[in-house]
């Protein structure tokens, strides 16, 4: 989990964090759950360590 | 996990306040509820509390302290209560959502003019324009003591003069001062003060409250059980069961009494204030000079007006990506974003980056300081 980036949404909020060959299932496991999704959206991050 | 995010709450407590929660919770009654040893316990509790309350904040009246869940809780409540239809309203860019939309909300729906004073290019409040807009007539100004964002402070004695100069009433909302920066609110004319339980006064979530000056009337918001009064239609209009409806959060209370008193026994807000400023001090001198930082705040050209934050950006960056990358690489805990304080990055120009908060607390050491200095270089010079 992580601050939702300003360029996906402004004001605040948490996000969650994969790699883009991960969307599939992520959007499976978070439909199993009910967990509603407000958007999926990719973008470039740096990696730190 | 080193945890610089102490504006939003302070995690580590001291085991003072763990310890009174604790106690309270396996012995305590409902307050004013009866008089059983527990609930006298309960009052007694409750007692404490407003009194180290009222003496933290210069309020010559305890019964004039009134506990919330939170600041927010008792801004909404003041602000419901001391303005009514019509009325004029001056506040500040610097404040939080907790001010800013209670007095929108007025504005919608009560047609509550509301002024904004706006700020330098370093976040400090235009006191000048601050008192340009409070004109004759303004009902209330309501200010921030200390800016959640940039931590810079606010001379809320000076806007409580300008403010009764022009026959208006002075709110100040304590919630990053409260336990860190002195306020006496008698001496320095403050009608109300607004304060949270779980940042600077190091007690529970789940506690804060006002305290009132006396003559201020502030109509209730809440109404419902008193323990008092039972058979009258309405809620009692005695202080401070006017502004408190509904149980107390006793265990809570229990435990900010006791944060209080570890601040007392750390000589008071000025010391515990003075060292959570040092560590801020030594954090923003590390980070100032790193290029592709840029720091916000008071700190190059007033640090005796700054509190305990270090608000920042590396270029190029968004904010958000710099604290999850400061938590995932060094585990440093932040706050990224808008901080609820849409106006203050509107002026400070960071809307869409936002801004990586740091925020020093009284458990922090230079240890920690210094590694997030160092994680701070590398994350910009990758």
């Amino acid at each position: 989990m992580i601050p939702v980036p300003g360029e996906v949404a402004a004001g605040c909020g948490l996000a969650w964090k994969t790699a883009p060959e991960a969307r599939e299932e992520l959007a499976s496991a978070l439909a199993a759950d009910g967990v509603p999704v407000e958007a999926m959206t990719v973008i470039e991050l740096l990696e730190f360590r | 996990m080193i945890y610089l995010d102490n504006a939003a709450t302070t995690m580590h407590k001291p085991q003072e306040v763990v310890d009174a929660v604790v106690a309270a919770m396996g012995s305590l009654g409902n307050a004013g509820r009866g008089a059983s040893a527990g609930a006298l316990d309960a009052g007694r509790v409750v007692l404490r509390a407003r009194e180290a309350v009222a003496t933290l904040l210069g309020c010559p009246r305890a019964d004039h302290v009134c506990f919330s869940a939170n600041a927010t809780a008792a801004l909404n409540a003041a602000l419901s209560g001391l303005v009514g239809p019509g009325d004029r309203v001056v506040t500040t860019v610097l404040e939080h959502n907790s001010v800013l939309r209670p007095l929108a909300r007025l504005a919608d729906e009560r047609g509550v003019e509301v002024a904004y004073a706006g700020c330098d290019a370093h976040g400090f409040l235009d006191l000048d324009e601050l008192e340009r807009l409070v004109t004759p007539g303004t009902r209330l100004v309501a200010v921030t003591h200390g800016s959640n964002v940039t931590g810079n402070l606010v001379d809320v004695a000076r806007v409580a003069r300008l403010a009764h100069a022009a026959g208006a009433l002075c709110l100040v909302d304590a919630s990053q001062t409260a336990g860190a920066v002195p306020l006496d609110m008698e001496a320095m004319g403050i009608d109300v003060v607004c304060f949270t339980g779980h940042k600077g006064l190091m007690g529970p979530q789940g506690t804060g409250g006002m305290a009132v000056a006396e003559g201020v009337d502030v109509r209730p918001w809440a109404e419902g059980g008193s323990g008092v009064h039972s058979f009258e239609r309405r809620h009692p209009l005695e202080w401070p069961t006017r502004m408190e409806a509904g149980t107390l959060n006793a265990h809570g209370l229990a435990g900010l009494a006791a944060g209080i008193a570890f601040i007392e026994k750390n000589g008071g807000p000025a010391a515990v204030g003075a060292r959570e400023h040092a560590l801020a001090r030594r954090l923003y001198e590390g980070v100032c000079d790193v290029p592709g930082v840029t720091v916000y705040g008071g700190w190059p050209v007033a640090p005796e007006r700054c509190g305990s934050i270090v608000a920042l950006n590396v270029d190029g960056l968004d904010s958000a990506e710099v604290a999850d990358a400061l938590s995932a690489g060094w585990g440093i805990a932040c706050r990224a974003g808008a901080h609820c304080a849409p106006l203050m990055h509107r002026a400070l120009g960071t809307e869409r980056q936002g801004i990586v908060r740091l925020s020093c607390g009284w458990f922090n050491t230079e240890d920690e300081i210094d590694a997030a200095v160092a994680a701070v270089r590398e994350i910009a010079a990758s």
